[in-house]
């Protein structure tokens, strides 16, 4: 009798379906932007909603935005226009107006996204360019919906992977409250309707400060991440794509060291040279050795005037010397560039076409 | 009676279930980037305070450490309350938990609720039989680990600069995180002394414990290289948070809440010893008559205190959140001087 009454009661207790619910009664968020316009903050969240067309279920992409002087009561007013469950596990991307990142900073986004346990912390973050937020979503794309498209444009980008692993939202948080690290964010504009990564946007803080130019983010990204790279450098004439770059930063009480070891392949060349000869080999290594040294050179000027360290350098300081660490220090101390370049592959032709 | 290899099983479970919850984030907040040292300073403690176990086994010629106290009531209302404490730990952790990220609009009375019925049907089939469940559900427990190992140590080899700076975690904090790693991992096998005396060498009753610190210490140092300090010790359940990061050969993913399933067997074979002990206090100390309508009630108060006073007021849950280390520590080592005392004094009259 016991057994009976125990399986009667599983019957009902143990279906593990009595809550499910169908694609088309949940409403899966994908993107979220935020603006700041009027001194409001305006949500607005990127919909993916399966619609039954006929015998087929049909993906579509909706819009829908509220506002508020808080950021929390901003986002949780869009759950009142929306008539499903919300779902938020396939977030991809949040994309933040200008206004927002300069004006506002980071601090209340962060906080209440980490905050709010329904919301994963594994989408990616960008930086609206020339363009409020609303603007990059309601620039729809044909058969997908915005914030896959983008994160997809970003991680494939040619010159190289704006966003990789290191750049989802939780490990970037976890670089923005360690001591002596900056943040970046890649940036998205549109030019004659179609997206365009456009460099990279750099912060103090929580506070974007403002953008580097393309030329500069591709070259920082040498010191940023290794992996598998696609950089085309080139010098008017001669070019190089490096295809493999590693890079290790070195602490001395009074000078850090960046050392890059890049590997790359030859792609156009004086028709003085010939690719048969070695000292062709030497030639590239070392006058792009010494080109990447000096751009690398300028990017670092460049972040120092705005006053942001997004190699981290303050933070290997501090990791090495925590007692002689201050606020700061990563854009105040002497730094060494060592380039250590490897050219050995070029190709099918040994001679330049004439 | 169970057997050795499913006592040093039972102890491999028993060392792990307090980290779970709680204990990782508060050991992040004391220990800082140093926590993953102060945690196998506190494991190798733990490895010295199992000789007090091992002595008491020695001198205990009774058949478990309930024997020894059977006509002292003071200790048994010690060990009731250790062991309410415990399963309190158990039930606050698995309710907050899945309240929190699984079963956001399920009540966690139920929630509790169902937790413990699997615990207390698991007692009711004597210790044979729960132990049996701990042998099966061991060696899923460690293929979800090398499962989670695999996905996320690579991964999070990419970070081990956030291992640094070393040693620079204030010294009364790092002997604090230490010492709280020995209290979550060490006292609740205590609880072993429960089962029947098996005479075992010191070095088999260790192997499921520094498993369990291997696992604990793994999981810990791979917290610490992902998310880095502040972060871990900021975030709520940051063993769960990391488990998002997991991702082999870019098809598998998105498979937290499934590896969250050794937490739970955590729990419930922890839940077996407790519940355990509990019953046989009540058996061996209320009268016949009354004691199968007391059980359900002691058990039941764990789970009333756990959802009511706890779970549902969350500055409760925050003062046993940063009491319940010392607390169980305290009456832990107080119970277990209290049996060595015993046991000697016994063997000398």
């Amino acid at each position: 009798m016991k057994k009976f009454l125990l399986l009667i009661i599983s019957i009902f207790l143990l279906t593990g379906c009595y809550d499910y619910k169908e694609l088309k009664d949940i409403d899966v968020i994908t993107g979220v932007g935020i603006d700041y316009e009027d001194g409001e903050y305006v949500v607005t969240l990127e919909i993916l909603r399966a619609t039954a067309s006929g015998d087929k279920q049909e993906l579509k992409t909706v819009l829908v935005q509220s506002e508020d002087e808080v950021f929390s009561k901003a986002f949780e007013t869009n759950y009142t226009k929306i008539s499903k469950l919300t779902y938020f596990s396939h977030l991809q991307l949040i994309v933040v107006s200008e206004e927002v990142a300069q004006e506002k900073g980071m601090q209340e986004i962060i906080d209440f996204l980490l905050r709010t346990s329904k919301i994963g912390n594994t989408f990616y973050t960008a930086v609206a360019n020339g363009y409020s937020a609303y603007e990059i979503f309601d620039n729809k794309q044909k058969d997908e919906a915005v914030a896959t498209y983008l994160v997809t444009l970003l991680k494939n980008s040619n010159e190289n992977s704006f966003i990789t692993v290191d750049n989802q939202f939780d490990l970037l948080t976890s670089k923005l409250l360690s001591k002596g690290h900056d943040i970046y964010l890649p940036s998205i504009t549109i030019e004659e309707e179609d997206f365009k990564v456009s460099g990279l946007a750099i912060f103090d803080g929580f506070d974007m400060v403002g953008y580097i130019e393309d030329k500069y983010s591709t070259i920082l990204s040498l010191a940023t991440m290794s992996s598998m790279n696609n950089i085309y450098v080139n010098d008017g004439i001669n070019a190089i794509n490096i295809d493999k770059s590693d890079y290790k930063i070195e602490v001395e009480k009074d000078k850090i060291t960046i050392v890059l070891s890049l590997e790359g392949t030859i792609k156009s060349l004086d028709k003085e040279f010939s690719l048969k000869d070695e000292d062709t080999f030497t030639w590239f290594e070392d006058h792009f050795s010494e080109l990447i040294k000096k751009e690398l050179e300028t990017s670092i000027q460049e972040l120092r005037y705005y006053n942001s360290d997004i190699l981290g350098l303050g933070n290997k300081y501090y990791k090495k010397y925590p007692r002689k660490y201050h606020d700061g220090i990563g854009n105040e101390i002497d730094y060494e560039i060592k380039v250590d370049l490897d050219v050995n592959k070029f190709g099918i032709l040994f001679e330049v076409i004439q | 009676m169970i057997t050795k290899k499913q006592y040093m099983i039972i102890s491999y479970f028993l060392s792990r279930f307090l980290f779970f919850g709680g204990g990782i984030s508060h050991l992040f907040a004391l220990g800082k980037v140093d926590t993953w040292i102060a945690c196998i300073l506190g494991f190798l403690l733990g490895l010295v305070a199992f000789k007090l176990l091992h002595i008491f086994q020695i001198k205990n010629n009774e058949k478990s450490f309930l024997d020894v106290i059977k006509s002292n009531i003071i200790l048994k209302c010690v060990t009731y309350l250790f062991c309410f404490i415990l399963l309190n730990y158990t039930l606050i952790s698995i309710t907050v938990m899945t309240n929190s990220f699984f079963l956001f609009k399920t009540t966690p009375l139920l929630i509790g609720g169902c937790f413990l019925l699997a615990i207390v049907y698991g007692v009711s089939k004597k210790e044979k039989i729960f132990a049996r469940v701990a042998e099966l559900l061991f060696p899923i427990s460690i293929i979800v680990f090398l499962f989670k190992s695999a996905g996320y140590g690579t991964f999070a080899l990419n970070y081990t600069d956030n291992l640094f700076p070393m040693f620079y975690t204030k010294i009364p904090d790092f002997i604090l995180c230490a010492t709280a790693s020995f209290a979550y991992s060490f006292i609740p096998n205590i609880l072993l002394l429960s089962f029947a005396n098996m005479n075992m060498e010191y070095k088999d009753m260790i192997k499921g414990y520094a498993f369990a610190g291997v696992t604990i210490v793994l999981t810990i140092l791979i917290v610490g290289m992902v998310f880095g300090y502040p972060l871990a010790a900021i975030i709520r359940y940051p063993e769960y948070m990391v488990l998002k990061k997991i991702s082999l050969f870019e098809f598998i993913k998105n498979i937290e809440n499934i590896l969250t399933i050794t937490w739970e067997f955590d729990c419930i074979v922890s839940g077996f010893v407790i519940v355990n002990v509990i019953k046989k206090i009540n058996n061996s100390t209320l009268p016949q008559k009354i004691q199968k309508v007391t059980y359900p009630l002691l058990i039941l108060l764990s789970l009333i205190v756990a959802v009511y006073f706890f779970q549902m007021k969350y500055e409760n849950t925050l003062a046993f959140y940063h009491n319940s280390t010392y607390i169980i520590a305290g009456i832990g080592l107080l119970l277990l001087v209290s049996l060595l005392f015993l046991v000697r004094k016994k063997k000398n009259n």
